[in-house]
């Protein structure tokens, strides 16, 4: 298993519904949006569903918000938005080994969000073993199922990028955790899994593949 | 420890471990029989609220046909009225919707039945299998007419198409997430925005929404939560009621986000204030244990120059003032010294509710909390044994420590006091001593003064009644003879 360490100074992951006048950022990517790193990182399409795995931790230093000129598409007409935006960003991938060569070279650019959040690959971390233990998880999204308390949400988990425009392949709701910041968090958001005793945070490995 | 690293050994696990997870849980997002499912957002389970408070139902595989459709002409007649349709849909959630036909040039054909007919029409609308699927609930073909925000909140509009992928066609909702977005009015709480209290277990949620259709019921105009201006306070008051009937195991997984929002032709926002569910199990706590302790810890929490305000209406002060205590709990800051009236040398609550606190949300481990209250114990024992005014004293030094070596020095002081008074035995071991004062630096929130505020806390506690005599008496004599100079530049 690999871990690629993506930076970026912005990043931004809109609610899938609220596009109207203010745009809140998600506290974490959704997993539509680590499928756009993928392939952008590989130059076609990946879909989650057919890797064996894949984890993410996601964090930030602190949110503002941004106001955003807007130029309506089809129209002479310009808009103001807000936009949310995470400031100093971190994403951390657990992938399999093939994953390593797309993210030494990446095709396309690396974006967490829109155009404007641009990322570096600042990292790449060759045979990361994970522990099996209880440990905090956060700065992910893990299925309800999992029984860890945290805001709900129904996300794309990935889009068919075979039509124009492209269309949601598998839509789940999702428990959204954010970086847990305090030992009181850690303890809330503790579950039996995967540790990376390196980051010292659980990492949970989704399989969408089943 | 086991430490994984081929491929195979972690896919057999994890097909293992979900398994058992997925079978010990309840299932209640992964039934697909029913009409309708809670789907994680906000909006159309909020619809899924109305239609089940309104049955009398728990679960959305419980709903019949019938129960449908006496919501929906619940809901018809209501909409067709101005006060709901132009004064609240139109006004605040679906602008110009032409299903609920808020629109004002429908005006003159708006009628119950005709809304009435809209509103089943999406249900029975065919779906189109070279459709998309809904990006809602993931199970059924989005509908082929392009959903926008007039017909679902805050989606965007075809005027501005900017965020719709490839620029056109709205979003794709399917017709069944679209009519649960209608019934969302229903339950909607109207402060100066639209609140939703999205909840999970559901169940909770229906808890928090009950109140709004009772209003309905009563008024047959949208509940206006009791006239509260913020929708925290709110909340929080609401929590405090829950609380009591929710024993704390069934909040263990518990969270809550508001949806505060106003979408409407002039404006469109959005706030989204999650709950951490520590801090859910706290108020939830104090409601049941300690509900006197809570209520004088709120109340110092008030914006004063609110507060001041409105002084001649004091019902209004929960209502409309920000409250400091709200805040910090929301953002991760400590409530702590709001346990402590210091004007008065007393507690404002229970150790219980304190040690809860400290636990449960600030993390603090209790083995620690226990050895703070054990020092403090020993410090109660010794200086109770001094007369009054010295003890007024010597707990001032204490309150007034506001450097770390103002700190060290009390304990000096109390371990001389000790000898003294011919007490056996020191207040405590140098290990202990480095402990209190340097071990719990780490956390922003448990530091050296976290510990200040605790020892303070059972002090007042335990000898509130002895400090307040001395320190009327002391107030006089002592006005001029401090005995170590306040503050710093700092
Ligand atoms: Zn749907």
């Amino acid at each position: 298993m690999i871990r690629v360490k993506l930076r970026a100074w912005t990043a931004s992951f809109r609610f899938p519904t609220f596009q109207s006048g203010y745009q809140p950022t998600l506290p974490v990517p959704p997993p539509s949006t680590i499928q756009g790193i993928l392939s952008a990182a590989k130059g076609e399409p990946v879909y989650l569903t057919q890797l064996p795995y894949v984890g993410y931790i996601f964090k930030s230093s602190g949110k503002g918000v941004d106001l955003e000129k807007i130029y309506a598409l089809g129209k002479v007409e310009t808009d103001i938005m807000k936009r949310e935006f995470h400031y100093n960003a971190e994403l951390y991938l657990y992938l399999p080994d093939e994953w390593k060569q797309y993210f030494k070279r990446p095709r396309y650019q690396l974006l967490l969000g829109r155009s404007s959040d641009l990322a570096i690959v600042e990292e790449i971390k060759e045979n990361i073993s994970l522990d099996e233990k209880e440990a905090p998880l956060g700065g992910t999204v893990v299925p309800i199922e999992l029984g860890v308390p945290g805001m709900v949400h129904a996300l794309v988990v990935e889009y068919d990028y075979s039509t124009v425009p492209r269309r949601a392949k598998l839509v789940k709701p999702f428990v959204v955790l954010p970086y847990p910041k305090t030992a009181a968090e850690k303890r809330r958001q503790t579950t039996r899994g995967f540790y990376d005793s390196e980051l010292g945070i659980g990492v949970y490995l989704h399989r969408w593949s089943r | 420890m086991r430490t994984i690293r081929k491929e195979k050994r972690l896919d057999k696990f994890l097909t293992k471990s979900e398994e058992q997870k997925t079978q010990s849980k309840d299932t209640d997002t992964t039934t697909t029989s029913s009409l309708f499912t809670w789907t994680g957002h906000p909006f159309t389970d909020a619809g899924l609220v109305a239609l089940l408070l309104l049955s009398g139902k728990k679960k959305p595989e419980e709903l019949s046909k019938e129960d449908i459709e006496n919501v929906v002409n619940f809901a018809s007649r209501l909409y067709a009225r101005k006060e709901w349709s132009s004064g609240y849909i139109h006004a605040m959630m679906l602008p110009n919707s032409g299903i609920l036909m808020a629109n004002p040039s429908m005006a003159k054909k708006r009628t119950p039945e005709a809304i009435k007919k809209n509103l089943l029409s999406l249900l029975n609308e065919k779906e189109d299998p070279r459709a998309p699927i809904c990006e809602i609930c993931g199970r059924r073909h989005a509908r082929i007419k392009p959903v926008y925000r007039s017909d679902f909140p805050l989606v965007g509009t075809g005027g501005v198409p900017n965020y719709f992928p490839s620029g056109k066609d709205g979003a794709n909702i399917c017709s069944h997430c679209l009519f649960l977005a209608q019934m969302m009015p229903l339950v909607a709480y109207r402060l100066s925005r639209v609140l939703i209290i999205h909840a999970y277990p559901y169940q909770l949620m229906l808890e928090f929404h009950k109140e709004a259709i009772e209003d309905i019921k009563k008024s047959e105009l949208a509940s206006t939560a009791r006239d509260f201006k913020r929708p925290e306070n709110f909340l929080f008051e609401k929590l405090t009621e829950i609380g009591t009937k929710f024993e704390i195991g069934k909040l263990e997984n518990a969270s809550i986000t508001l949806y505060y929002f106003v979408n409407n032709n002039q404006s469109q926002e959005m706030e989204v204030i999650y709950i951490p569910n520590p801090v859910l199990r706290f108020v939830a706590f104090a409601a049941r244990v300690d509900r006197a302790g809570w209520k004088k810890i709120v109340s110092m929490g008030w914006n004063k120059g609110c507060a001041k305000r409105l002084s001649k209406k004091p019902e209004e002060i929960p209502k409309s003032c920000s409250n400091d205590v709200y805040s910090k709990l929301l953002s991760g800051g400590s409530i702590l010294p709001y346990f402590i009236d210091f004007q008065n040398r007393k507690v404002n609550a229970s150790w219980r509710l304190l040690s809860f606190y400290c636990s449960e949300v600030l993390g603090l481990d209790r083995e620690a909390l226990e050895f703070i209250k054990g020092i403090a114990d020993r410090i109660v024992e010794t200086v109770e044994k001094l007369p009054d005014n010295k003890l007024s004293r010597r707990i001032r030094e204490l309150e007034r420590a506001e450097k770390l070596y103002q700190f060290e020095s009390f304990f000096i002081r109390v371990e001389k006091d000790r000898q003294e008074l011919g007490i056996p035995e020191a207040l405590m071991s140098f290990d202990d001593f480095a402990r209190i004062l340097t071990s719990y630096g780490e956390d922003l929130n448990v530091s050296w003064k976290t510990v200040k505020n605790l020892l303070l806390f059972r002090i007042y506690e335990k000898l509130h009644d002895r400090l307040m005599k001395a320190s009327a008496e002391e107030v006089e004599a002592e006005e001029n003879e401090e005995e170590f100079e306040e503050g710093g530049e700092e």
